[in-house]
Parts: structure tokens; sequence; C-alpha cells
């Protein structure tokens, strides 16, 4: 099954590693939508069917967290696992992003098998 | 610049360019940082906010740049959109600056990273840096680059 996949990075080279490393992982994308910022994606969010959501913490305009408050906000994140792809080490810091409803947190640099780990057991889960 | 933050800026950068560009650095004396006066460099900074507070800072040679954003890419350099060379120092910036903070205070502390900064540097300003007491040179693949970092108030341990 194919999945489509919001990236949400204000980075043009990291959301290109990033579709590479999809590639390279053997995920089945459907629809690869690209997002500059938090406020961006939930744009892309409001008009496109999106199963899974890779966003970056750090970005101008609206970081990733504040696009997963307003996600909760609206309801969005009941139905669209949102895994954060972010350069931050802190545990106190992912286990905030947890109780925000963040599915999994990947730290930068990432690696194929790892972003595959991750995004296999999320729409796993989804499908079971 | 304390010892092992000097060390641990050091160590990180070098891990992350060998694992975002494939690239691998060494520290080296400043004296030996071969000269270019027609080089045009790029310069970024990140700062961090948390329990203390500062900046780490990159400076590179602008066309080494677009060599480090084709490798993570995996293509040439001719195939690569505008603006992709300050992207790639950008980035190396972020992770670098994420993976220090770590490195020296652990992953208890929580801080705030700023969305890096870019500018370009001609060699008159890249030779001040070099000159400054804050810079630690490095060669990059045999190419010069200035790493730093600056704290204000106590890093947690």
């Amino acid at each position: 099954m194919a999945y489509n996949i919001l990236v949400v990075d204000d980075s043009a080279i990291v959301r290109a590693i990033i579709k590479k490393t999809l590639s390279l992982a053997g995920v089945d994308v459907g629809e690869l939508y690209q997002a500059g910022n938090g406020k961006e994606g939930l744009a892309v969010l409001d008009d496109k069917w999106v199963d899974l959501v890779l966003a970056d913490i750090n970005m101008p305009e609206m970081t990733g967290i504040e696009m997963v408050e307003k996600m909760s906000e609206s309801g969005l994140m009941k139905t669209v696992p949102v895994v954060m792809i972010s350069t931050e080490g802190s545990q106190t810091r992912v286990e905030e992003l947890k109780a925000k409803g963040v599915r999994a947190y990947i730290r930068k640099p990432f690696t194929p098998e790892l972003v595959k780990e991750v995004i296999d057991k999320i729409l796993g889960d989804e499908d079971d | 610049m304390t010892e092992k933050f000097r060390e641990a800026l050091i160590d990180v950068f070098c891990q992350v360019l060998e694992q975002i560009a494939f690239a691998f650095g060494e520290e080296t004396p400043k004296e030996e940082l071969p000269s270019d006066e027609l080089a045009n460099y790029l310069h970024c900074e990140v700062g961090f906010r948390g329990p203390c507070k500062g900046t780490i800072a990159i400076t590179l040679p602008f066309e080494f740049c677009k060599e480090l954003a084709a490798n993570a890419l995996g293509i040439e350099q001719d195939e690569m959109a505008p603006g992709m060379a300050e992207d790639s120092l950008k980035e190396i910036g972020n992770v670098t600056c994420g993976q220090w903070i770590t490195a020296v205070a652990g992953k208890k502390a929580v801080f705030d990273l700023t969305v890096p900064e870019v500018k370009a540097l001609n060699e008159a300003a890249w030779v001040e840096l070099r000159d400054s007491s804050s810079s630690i040179a490095m060669l990059v693949d045999d190419v010069p680059a200035l790493i730093g970092v600056s704290v204000t108030g106590d890093m947690p341990e």
C-alpha cells in the first residue's frame, strides 16, 4: 500500500535528503508533499489526504511544536501520525513531544534503516 | 572556550560532516591553513538558549559547501538547485549545534535552537575570523574551515 507523506522542514536540502532516504528505505510512497514550515504544513493537511507527517522542530514562522499544537486543537493528531525529525537530543524534550501526541522522534543525522523501522511500526500499527 | 567545549565541538563537527556529507575533518594549526585570496566563504551561526545561551559558528569556502550539498544528496553539482550550498551549511550547523549540546550538557537539559543564519564572507573577514582566539582551524578534505562556540552562563554538567 502506498502512503501519502508530508515532509515539513525549512531546509530544501533536508527535504531532498528525506525524500531520498524514503526511497532508499523502500517505503512505498504515493504522494510526497513538502512544506517549509508548520503553517505551510497545516495548509497541506487542510487540502490533501496525508497518511504520515515527518516534521522538523526548529523552523521559522511556525515551529513543528506549534504545528502539532494546532493539529491537536483541530483533532488532526488523532487521525494523522506525526514523527518529529530533528537535531535536538534532550530526553526531556522528546517526552514533551510524546505527551503532545507525537508518535516517534528521529534524531538527525538518521539512516534509511532507522526511518523505515519507525515508519513501518507506525503505519503497520495504523493498518492493524 | 573551555577545553571540554573545544574537544566536543571538534569531535561532533567531524562526525556530522562524515554522516551527512561523507567528508572528513581534522584540526590543524592556524598557520598551516591554506589561503586563497580569491575565495568566498559562507559563515553559519546557530544560537542556543536554555540553562545557558550561546552560538555555534562554522565557516567554509562557498565552493566547498556546494560539494558538501552534492555529497549529501548523491548528485552532481550541476544538478543542484540554487541555494543548496547555503542550505547544506545551515543543516551542518544545525545538527552540529544539537549534537554538541547533548555532548556537553547531557540529555536532560532542554535548549531551544535558533534557525541557522548564513552570510557571505570575503577573504579579509575570513582572515580576521581565523586570527581571532575564538576560532578553531580545521581541514575538511584538505579544504580550510573555521569552527567556534561562545557560551554565556554555566553549562549544566
